[in-house]
């Protein structure tokens, strides 16, 4: 390893270590900027909180009632992503019905008055105001509900896939001269003997490349690795202290309604049935968590305590088809003393100055749909600190593929695609899915359907390695969300892995194990769900898997 | 002549019916949908195909009898190399009639059809077994050809197993032959679509004089329709008595089994003084897990797929029955593995056995008691390895131990 004896060349101005939302986030605003970035993520991009979310950008109206700028901030900067990346939004609309009983007339009146208020912030985000309903009207949006409902109220908000955003990011980080190493792990923050700042040293999980990237400031957007991370500067971990609050969701094969619903779970903590994208979500749980971060799985316990919750206004959701879990953890805030619930959503920037390390900074706390604003407030602090005066444009640049809306069915007619397969990557990609429309149109061959659920054809899998740093099957799985369907990934994992080993220059033995590590992890996380009628798909899956690729044993 | 009752028609019922019918037995065969032998791959494994030595290991004496007998394949001694329709190369003990063997094509230059189909990308598939040391070693060349295999458009988007049947017409057979005599290569690779009731390719290979074959399939492709046409046809040769219905309850009177089909039709009522249950293991449908505790909902258990008054289910020599969770089977922390081990617990090998020291038990185990008479072959059997020569030579073992 290389070691400068003065630091006044480096090789970058800011390296950021954290390849989720805030830590793409950031890295964006600061290349947006002008200014040199590197970016550090051990594992892949939105690994952690960010793709394992509730998947929604929302306006927090539970701030409301004690802090309405955070209301307005949070609905105003909602109406900022939408702009950038209006292909990655999508509407949900909530409802929450009411059931009878003492108290059903003041809840919902409570309700209506508060979302009378709410509705004042939505015209920032586009969003709808809200509709009291009485009971007939609600059975007849939602005929699955059941139990004596005494009315409800509707409300809008915005969904988005967490995965994506982080890849819009990054990418447009690149495309404005960052670098961006995935599966490279800082082992090091490296410190001057002045307590300044010099740079992080690195290692590539993978192919075991090791190096130094000078800097002339380090932040750490590492959500709940923070403290771990704020160690490898030789800092306690206290100082980027965070509360790890596990939160799990399980995935059903299609959408089962038409709007959120909201329910209330055994110990009175809200969750709610969500349609995403193609699939039904359930969520979520709050707890301590204090396992291993890299390997974060929902358990059959937290499952049955969704579906228990759910299942009382929803209770057909036992019959439908659970075909997956996912379990991130968030960096919440850290407090000794309130349960989960009653943590703090907000976000701060800590100064690690004040610990002996000046020029690092931990961004700690924060939400998905907070991840603009604190990425430009943290840059203003760095920019500040490096003489840099140029504006912020983050809420108004478009994100890869957001300068444009384009109409998937005219795509789909020009292409010659299904409707569906042009839709779904319309989503995903924007106007820039006319990147992967004309190779399509080139090669004929990359048209083939490899994940026929999603679907994805052999040209996104492409891209994804090709343009959005994907090196392996669960790579490409996050970017375009292959092999989260209803078949687990019994019909195109191994497909998937023999394109990706082509590409990066693997052996096809590679490719294989990278496709059965895929199908092992995806079952991992269906274990946890798997009822009597799942089982036998599962088993059917198993022998498909051993038949194909093998096991990993 | 003692009555043999097989309830399963897969490769395990069929090669108990065929080991109990050459003991001089009266077999009767009851059977209802698809099982597991319907999902093979084509590739004809013993052991699990990664395992050390999978490929070459000996093969039990009334197995290879059995499968010759049958003639579904091929099990050379060397092993096979099969290749899938992702473009991965895998060993394997044999293949099924129609399923290319690597080990064939030493030294040649090998076509592969490049066609219009979403499911096939012939060019990658070359480029892809390119890379693997076995091909290089065998000295292999793979070619695409551009080759019309398809004549209407639909046949671009229809499953692999309809273009598969298509493939049943002799005269489509003698023209695709004709197409693929164009070209001077030394040997054919095709997907998983010459022939659903028949395999086309010995008619291809016959008249061009080279070897011809197909990918393995993926499920629901054409090797596992082929597999079930051809037991089913031998059933037939045999002269054994074929009985269409879903077993619903299985219990001992007097000295005989019976057992009582649903709908209670004609059939309602049959019986013999052995039975083998060959009905397949969870992926098969006959393990079922089943809801369980009235009006608990989420609780979930195995039972076979029918009522039974005498077996129990095991799981690595214990009982699955009790349960010590209202919501069930723990599928979480028995892993994956539970799905492929459950099943009917086997006592001591048969006595009948004895000659074969390979064979496997196949007695049902009751209540910690061997049930008398009563025999399992295939995926129902709790551990036995979920391979298609394994499920064979079960079944071989269970029918000759219920004859004898």
């Amino acid at each position: 390893m290389k070691i400068e004896a003065s630091g006044t060349e480096t090789d970058v101005d800011v390296a950021v270590i954290g390849g989720g939302v805030n830590g793409t986030g950031v890295a964006r605003d600061c290349a947006l900027r002008g200014l040199r970035v590197a970016l550090f993520e051990r594992n892949d991009l939105a690994f952690g909180a960010s793709g394992n979310s509730s998947g929604m950008i929302h306006g927090g109206p539970r701030y409301l009632t004690y802090d309405p700028d955070v209301t307005y901030t949070s609905c105003l900067d909602s109406g900022h992503i939408q702009r950038i990346a209006p292909h990655l939004l999508f509407r949900i609309p909530f409802l929450t019905p009411v059931h009878a009983g003492p108290l059903a007339r003041p809840t919902l009146e409570g309700y209506d008055a508060f979302f009378a208020l709410y509705d004042k912030y939505q015209p920032l985000k586009r969003g709808k105001p809200h509709v009291r309903l009485n009971a007939k009207e609600i059975l007849e949006l939602e005929p699955g509900l059941k139990g004596d409902i005494f009315g409800g109220i509707t409300f809008d908000e915005w969904g988005i896939d967490g995965a994506r955003l982080c890849v819009g990011n990054a990418i447009d980080a690149i495309e404005n001269g960052a670098s961006v190493r995935l599966h490279t792990t800082v082992t090091q923050i490296l410190l001057r003997d002045d307590g300044r700042v010099r740079g992080v040293a690195y290692r590539n999980r993978e192919t075991g490349e090791q190096g130094v990237c000078t800097a002339r400031l380090v932040i750490n957007a590492t959500g709940a690795w923070a403290p771990i991370t704020a160690t490898l500067g030789g800092l306690e971990a206290k100082t980027a202290r965070v509360r790890p609050g596990k939160g799990i969701h399980v995935m059903f094969d299609r959408r089962l309604t038409n709007y959120a619903i909201v329910a209330q779970a055994i110990d009175s903590r809200q969750v709610f049935l969500e349609p995403w994208q193609n699939l039904t979500i359930i969520g979520t749980t709050d707890d301590d968590y204090y396992g291993d971060l890299d390997n974060v799985v929902a358990t059959a316990d937290e499952v049955r305590y969704l579906v228990q919750a759910v299942a009382r206004v929803f209770p057909s959701i036992r019959e439908a088809r659970a075909i997956g879990t996912y379990a991130g953890v968030r960096p919440t805030l850290y407090a000794w003393g309130p349960n989960e619930d009653g943590l703090s959503r907000e976000h701060e920037i800590v100064d690690h100055a004040k610990d002996g390390a000046r020029g690092l900074y931990s961004m700690i706390g924060g939400k998905l749909a907070s991840y603009r604003i604190f990425s430009e407030e943290m840059t203003d602090v760095v920019a500040a600190e490096l003489g840099n005066s140029r504006p912020c444009r983050t809420h108004s640049a478009a994100l890869p593929g957001g300068d444009e809306e384009l109409n998937p069915l005219g795509l789909a007619k020009r292409y010659e695609l299904e409707p569906v397969t042009a839709v779904r990557l319309e989503y995903r990609h924007g106007s820039r899915s006319v990147r992967i429309l004309e190779r399509m149109k080139r090669d004929a061959r990359q048209s083939a359907i490899v994940c026929p659920c999603e679907p994805v054809t052999e040209a996104e899998v492409r891209y994804a390695v090709e343009k959005e740093l994907a090196t392996s099957v669960e790579d490409v799985s996050r970017r375009t969300r292959l092999g989260l369907g209803a078949c687990g990934g019994m019909r195109c994992a191994a497909q998937c892995g023999r394109i990706v080993a082509e590409l990066t220059d693997r052996s096809p033995a590679e490719g294989q194990a990278m496709a059965a590590h895929f199908l092992e992890v995806s079952a991992k996380r269906r274990l946890s769900v798997l009822g009597p009628e799942q089982a036998r798909q599962e088993a059917l899956a198993l022998a498909a898997q051993r038949a194909q690729v093998g096991g990993t044993r | 002549m003692s009555q043999v009752l097989v309830i399963g028609a897969g490769v395990a019922g069929v090669a108990a019916a065929w080991a109990a019918r050459s003991n001089g037995a009266d077999v009767v065969v009851v059977a209802d949908r698809a099982g597991a032998s319907e999902l093979t791959s084509g590739a004809c494994d013993l052991r699990s195909w990664e395992g050390p030595g999978a490929s070459t290991c000996a093969l039990p004496h009334g197995l290879t009898q059995f499968w010759r007998a049958a003639d579904l394949g091929v099990l050379p001694d060397v092993g096979s190399l099969v290749v899938t329709r992702q473009g991965f190369i895998r060993p394997a003990r044999g293949v099924l009639t129609g399923i290319l063997d690597l080990r064939r094509l030493a030294g040649r230059e090998i076509g592969v059809p490049d066609l219009e189909r979403a499911d096939w990308d012939g060019i990658g598939l070359c480029k892809a077994l390119a890379r693997f040391p076995e091909v290089k070693e065998l000295q292999i060349r793979f070619l695409p050809i551009r080759l019309p295999v398809l004549r209407e458009r639909f046949e671009e988007r229809c499953s692999g197993a309809e273009l598969a049947g298509v493939h049943d017409d002799s005269s489509r057979v003698e023209w695709l032959t004709e197409k693929l005599s164009r070209h001077g290569v030394e040997g054919w690779l095709l997907g998983p679509w010459l022939g659903l009731e028949h395999p086309a390719t010995p008619s291809i290979e016959g008249r061009l004089g080279i070897p011809v074959g197909e990918t393995l399939s993926d499920v629901g492709d054409a090797a596992g329709g082929r597999l079930a046409r051809a037991l089913e046809r031998f059933l037939d040769v045999l002269g054994v008595k074929r009985v269409i219905g879903r077993v619903e309850r299985v219990a001992r009177g007097g000295r005989r089994w019976g057992v009582e089909l649903a709908g209670g039709a004609d059939f309602a009522k049959l019986s013999a003084d052995r039975l083998v249950v060959a009905c397949g293991g969870l992926a098969a449908g006959g393990l079922v897990a089943k809801r369980s505790f009235k009006g608990q909902a989420g609780g979930a258990r195995l039972s076979l797929g029918f009522e039974s008054d005498g077996f129990s289910l095991g799981l690595d020599g214990h009982d699955l029955d009790a349960m010590s969770s209202l919501h069930g089977l723990d599928f979480e922390h028995l892993g994956r593995g539970l799905l492929e081990r459950a099943g009917l617990a086997a006592g001591a090998r048969d006595k009948t056995a004895k000659e074969d020291p390979a064979s496997v038990p196949t007695r049902i185990c009751a209540a910690g008691l061997s049930a008398p008479s009563a025999f399992a072959a295939g995926d129902v059997l709790a551990g036995l390895e979920r391979t298609l020569l394994a499920a064979a030579y079960s079944g071989v073992c269970a029918g000759t131990a219920a004859s004898g």
